[in-house]
């Protein structure tokens, strides 16, 4: 991905004047950005990133642990097709597009040849209109429709103004609508009966389109495309649902005597082929070659300097990240800063302007982009972005998709995203097509950072993640085939994933939910079964965030279920662009934080922690000293209380109680076990092999997430009892802290029974299918931690092995480390060799 | 990629024998002692957990099935019907002219307003030509997954109001009921419902597209009472639902209904534990309905069109300024009117099995 056979177009590139001649003399421009917006964002000065770059290697020359530069890559054209309506040629060159790139020719033919297509380009390399050209050709000629499905609104509401500005440009009569939550009632018979491109998201299609199929008849008959952009997103649950969806939007369309062709869109990832054949469950065509212009990037990997050589402790990312920004800045540079979490966002948009928008009659140049924040606001934000007034923008992964934003020379990157394909998509975010740009990811002390940090070459050269899905998760199947049976009958010949499709129904008649008659089973419930599945998260219920200072009550954000325990307890800062209101009350049942606005200077963070129980297991290998396992686990969340953390020198200055109902969920595991006489033998006290076991597993987690192609959140930890019975967490000494199931402290020494577990975890209700895999994997995992553990440059344990232990005051040879006791658990998990014994032998 | 490890065939037997032995079969047990030996006691109690014990742990329902079978026949003749099709029993009553519906009397002397029809149409529809239509369905959303398990007709000719009633008996059924209905709509250029504009009609459009049949229902005009209902309820009156309407405006008081919520438990109980009692009240239910509809009509009418108002021409007519309700005397308990042939619901309920 980083080599690039265009090396002749770098010189080319290298001032963007002469690629202006270029693509004129070509013919081409660009028909994503209007002649106004190309006047108004003026191309950055080629000079201001030179130097820029030459600041940074002259005096920071020890920070940058990596340095790579992607060379640009020139465009490559190819002829529109002969068969091409001329009513839509003509709307094509009053937009100023006389030739395709050569993979919207490539993609027009497949797809012209009936071919599902999955198309995989980088950002700005002219995907839409691989989907459009094909699309408006069909409507103008046959009359057929199409259905075009992104992941949010917003992107919606983009596409539809980009048909509309193309539809416009030559009278094409095409008929673009957007159907979503926001249509309007009145509206809505419109759209069914006269839309010919009808732009929706999945959620629609499952709440309000499938379930009213017959409404739609006229629409289905005529159906001959399904674009799906952004497939990249489709992944975990949420592409697992999708798939499920897409399995029932099939089977409507086979009721309408259809068969539409489905047209793909995808960031870079590594199987984009395989993921869309899944999704769609039918073989896809994939075009991964663009023909697009890129200007030249250099990528950095840069390292905080050491500030404590005992610890391997190294100085914050976050003052790093918002130093290069700040040079950036000031340089005249458009810079774009991605966090990894929402309070992380603030926090750095807050340092930030503090330094540029100290002046509060000025416009802010400066913004924080993050989920969470009213679609108004983010509205706003997105149009002074493509505007070019903003200078820097911090954000989540919320602008990893395609949201027009503009061109933007830097992109800081605080902290490694968890997986390559995130990383790529966010440094594709700056430097969109002519000019040169830098990419700066900023290494936190975290163990997958540092690893980064100390093997540039396993990221440069690392192969992106596969996206994993399971459409036959079982319960996300199981409320699909409910969704579908209410949609139309099933028939006893009828398929819908693995599972075994009539005890699936069978076991829906039991509980009076479809009845059969004859062959078929046909739904009797009186309920919608689409409005109690959610298609993102298990849990339900948004919470919302009431401004009530002097008396109000304004609306100023939204935060979904999962979060809300960790954003919203009682006495949390909560921050919108930088600024701070605290909770002061949290109404669980009716979803609700009412919040004050307040002066603070610090921001909260919440402790939480896990505890599991063993409900099946499904499969073990075991040895003498250890026993490795997958199965059902039963997983309780508890937020347990708050540290306050002081702005800038981010020390602790006060912690507070929280008292919430726990979040569970089932989900699968895997988990480890040591005989316990070996325990007791290995360790001198019960203590030692707690610490042994939770530094074991946070460097398992870790290893277990690039082993896994997951993202680190994707899984979750846990130390504790097989059954629940206590549970283990590192407290602020870093040393093993024991409760007992009702949250109290536990003397561990005196419990009757001593069995430590070590367990990883499907971060997911019911999980995704990270835990399989995993445990098929488990010698590799435990092999490269004990590697991680042993060449570790630490003294008793820190963020990159174990997780950061505090020096202790005892002397290191009075009392066994962490970091020694985690090697010692890891060298016993190590030794099982045994085969894998099915859990069902007998 | 297949994420979830596939089950071996001895797994899968033995999933569906652990399912088939919930249902009731005997099946042989498996020697668990063997399988359990090299266990730790504190791990995994159930080693292959069925499909319905683990969708019980992650989200427990409750109900529980009996299938029943019984004959057809006796089934339409317990419901006073006749057996028509597979699956498809009507029943027919005829109520002679004039009858008297609470304080109302129904007669054939009202004619249905023609300016209904706006400039194209206004020829006065007789009332022997319009259809009073009334269904009974298995829930109260919308969508393609509920369905019209009766369908209730009513109409006049010159000497009763006849009521022909569908009532589906299984699924199998719903097509030759849809096109029985598609048959009496065949000269009936008016349909009369309550509340039929926003529910029957769309829900019986869905039905007919379902099975690939015409909607006959698209070419007829239609007259929803309940709009004119909220314009011309009187305040004290707590809705301007049907029964409200029944109750206050024409002093008919109804004795033992089945609750219209409960009208599709009624379904749900026969097909789950073929209990046939409950669609007999179901069916009273829906007559009480129509025999209503007729006489809101009938009020309806006496309220001639001024010209003008035409928000939406096809029910102008009925928005016109209230005039008052004739005066109901407060009835005692002991004083309702309760028409000779309505049956009572009374008695243990009774099932086919």
């Amino acid at each position: 991905m980083i080599t690039c056979p265009h090396t002749k177009a770098m010189t080319l590139m290298m001032t963007t004047d002469l690629f202006d001649e270029a693509a004129e003399q070509a013919g081409y421009v660009d028909p994503r950005i209007s002649l106004a917006d190309r006047r108004r964002v003026p191309y950055a000065d080629g000079d201001a990133v030179d130097t820029m770059l030459a600041f940074l290697q002259r005096r920071h020359r020890d920070r940058i642990a990596a340095e790579i530069i992607q060379p640009a890559r020139a465009a490559r054209f190819a002829a529109f097709p002969e068969s091409i309506h001329p009513a839509l040629r003509n709307a094509l060159r009053t937009r100023g597009v006389e030739a395709l790139y050569s993979h919207q020719r490539e993609a027009f033919d497949a797809i012209h040849a009936g071919q599902h297509t999955v198309i995989v380009t980088p950002t700005a390399s002219g995907k839409s209109l691989c989907y459009n050209l094909p699309v408006l050709q069909a409507a103008l000629t046959r009359k057929a429709k199409a259905l075009y499905l992104f992941p949010t609104k917003a992107l919606a509401q983009d596409q539809v103004a980009e048909i509309l500005e193309l539809n416009r440009a030559a009278k094409l009569g095409v008929r673009a609508y957007t159907f979503d939550g926001d249509t309007p009632g009145d509206a809505r018979q419109a759209v069914r009966v006269h839309g010919d491109i009808v732009v929706s998201n999945p959620d629609m299609l499952h709440q309000g389109i499938l379930p009213h199929h017959t409404k739609w008849a006229q629409f289905f008959e005529n159906l001959a495309y399904v674009v799906i952009d952004e497939l990249h997103t489709y992944k975990g649950v949420f592409g697992s649902h999708v798939a499920n969806l897409l399995r029932r939007l099939k089977r409507i369309c086979a009721f309408y005597k259809v068969d539409p062709v489905f047209i793909l869109c995808s960031a870079t990832i590594a199987n984009p082929q395989q993921l869309a054949e899944h999704l769609i469950g039918a073989p896809v065509h994939a075009i991964t070659e663009s023909g697009a212009p890129q200007g030249a990037r250099h990528l950095l990997v840069w390292n905080p300097p050491v500030i404590n050589a005992d610890l391997d402790l190294r100085a914050s990312a976050r003052s790093q990240s918002t130093r290069l920004a700040r040079i950036a800045t000031t340089l005249g540079l458009k810079s774009i800063v991605f966090a990894n979490s929402r309070l992380e966002v603030e926090v750095i948009t807050k340092y930030m302007k503090d330094t540029f928008d100290a002046d509060p009659r000025k416009p802010a140049r400066v913004v924080a982009y993050r989920g969470g924040y009213l679609p108004t606001e983010r509205r706003d934000k997105e149009h002074k972005l493509r505007a070019g007034t903003i200078d820097c923008v911090v954000t989540t992964s919320a602008l990893e998709l395609g949201v027009d934003i503009g061109a933007l020379d830097v992109c800081i990157l605080n902290g490694y995203p968890g997986t390559v394909a995130a990383a790529w998509q966010r440094f594709g975010r700056a430097g969109r097509r002519q000019r040169k740009a830098i990419g700066i990811l900023v290494a936190t002390s975290e163990l997958l950072d540092q690893y980064i940090a100390r093997h540039p070459d396993f990221f440069f050269a690392a192969s992106p993640e596969h996206a994993r899905i399971d459409p036959d998760q079982l319960l996300i199947n199981m409320d699909h085939v409910r969704c579908a049976a209410f949609e139309l009958p099933f028939h006893e010949s009828d398929h819908f994933g693995a599972e075994d499709l009539p005890s699936q129904l069978d076991y829906l008649a039991e509980n009076a939910v479809v009845h059969r008659d004859g062959a078929q089973w046909h739904w009797i419930a009186d309920s919608y079964p689409a409005n109690t599945v959610s298609l993102r998260t298990i849990a339900e219920g948004n919470f919302i965030v009431v401004d009530i200072t002097a008396g109000g009550k304004n609306i100023i954000a939204e935060v979904d279920y999962s979060s809300a325990a960790l954003t919203l307890y009682e006495g949390a800062i909560y921050m919108v662009q930088a600024t701070p209101w605290q909770v002061e009350k949290l109404d669980w049942v009716g979803r609700k934080a009412f919040v004050r606005r307040v002066d603070a200077d610090y921001y909260t963070d919440a402790i939480d922690y896990t505890k599991l129980k063993v409900l099946d297991e499904f499969e073990h290998a075991a040895s003498r000293a250890d026993r490795a396992s997958h199965g059902e686990v039963h997983v309780v969340r508890r937020v347990a209380g708050y540290k306050k953390i002081r702005y800038y020198t981010h020390e602790n200055i006060g912690y507070g109680n929280v008292h919430l109902p726990d979040l569970e969920m089932h989900t699968s595991a895997v988990w480890w076990q040591i005989d316990p006489v070996t325990l007791a033998n290995s360790f001198a006290t019960r203590h030692q092999a707690i610490d042994g076991f939770l530094g074991a597993a946070y460097a398992l987690h870790h290893i277990a997430a690039l082993v896994s192609l997951a993202e680190l959140r994707d899984i979750g930890r846990s130390v504790g009892d097989g059954n629940g019975a206590w549970s283990a967490v590192v407290d602020a000494r870093g040393r093993g802290t024991v409760r007992a199931q009702d949250g109290a402290d536990l003397n561990i020494e005196q419990a009757s029974s001593f069995k430590p577990t070590l367990f990883l975890y499907d971060n997911y209700p019911g999980g995704i299918g990270i835990a399989v895999p995993l445990f098929d994997q488990r010698h590799t995992v435990i092999e490269r931690a004990i590697q991680v553990v042993a060449s570790c440059r630490c003294k008793e344990g820190c963020p990159a092995c174990i997780g950061p232990i505090p020096p202790s005051p005892a002397p290191a040879s009075a009392t066994l480390s962490p970091r020694a006791a985690a090697q010692r658990v890891l060298g016993l998990l190590g030794s099982a060799t045994a085969s894998t014994t099915p859990g069902m032998a007998g | 990629m297949n994420v979830t490890r596939p089950l071996s065939t001895h797994q899968l037997r033995e999933r569906l024998m652990q399912l088939r032995r919930e249902r009731g079969n005997v099946v042989p047990r498996l020697d668990e002692g063997s399988a359990l030996a090299d266990l730790p006691s504190n791990i995994a109690q159930t080693l292959s957990p069925s499909l319905a014990e683990r969708l019980a742990r992650l989200r427990p329902w409750v109900g529980k099935e009996r299938s029943s079978k019984v004959d057809p026949v006796d089934v339409a003749h317990f419901l006073g019907g006749a057996l028509v099709d597979v699956g498809v029993v009507r029943i027919e009553h005829s109520f002679p002219l004039p009858l008297q519906h609470g304080r109302a009397s129904l007669n054939d002397a009202f004619t249905t307003p023609s300016a209904l029809f706006s400039e194209k149409n206004a020829l006065p529809i007789p009332v022997c030509r319009t259809a009073f239509l009334d269904t009974e369905t298995t829930g109260l959303s919308n969508g393609t997954g509920t369905v019209a398990f009766m369908i209730g007709f009513a109409r006049f000719d010159t000497n009763a109001l006849h009521v022909t009633q569908w009532l589906i008996t299984s699924f199998a059924g719903e097509r030759a009921m849809l096109t029985a209905l598609a048959r009496c709509l065949d000269d009936v250029p008016l349909i009369v419902t309550f509340n039929g504009a926003a529910f029957d009609l769309p829900l019986l459009h869905t039905r007919f597209r379902m099975h690939n049949l015409a909607d006959p229902i698209a070419a007829c005009a239609h007259a929803d009472l309940l709009p004119w209902a909220r314009r011309n309820r009187l305040k004290q009156w707590p809705d301007a639902r049907l029964q409200t309407l029944e109750r206050e405006g024409l002093g008919f008081h109804r004795v033992d209904d089945l609750p219209g919520a409960e009208v599709p438990k009624a379904w749900q109980q026969w097909l789950t534990a073929g209990a046939a009692t409950p669609l007999r009240w179901a069916l009273e239910h829906n007559r009480l309905d129509l025999v209503t509809l007729v006489a809101l009509l009938q009020r309806a009418s006496h309220h001639p069109l001024s010209p003008g108002r035409k928000a939406d021409p096809r029910q102008a007519w009925l928005f016109e300024r209230p005039t008052p309700w004739p005066p109901v005397p407060v009835a005692a308990p002991g004083s309702w009117v309760r028409n000779p042939w309505v049956p009572k619901r009374s008695g243990a309920m009774q099932s086919m099995l």
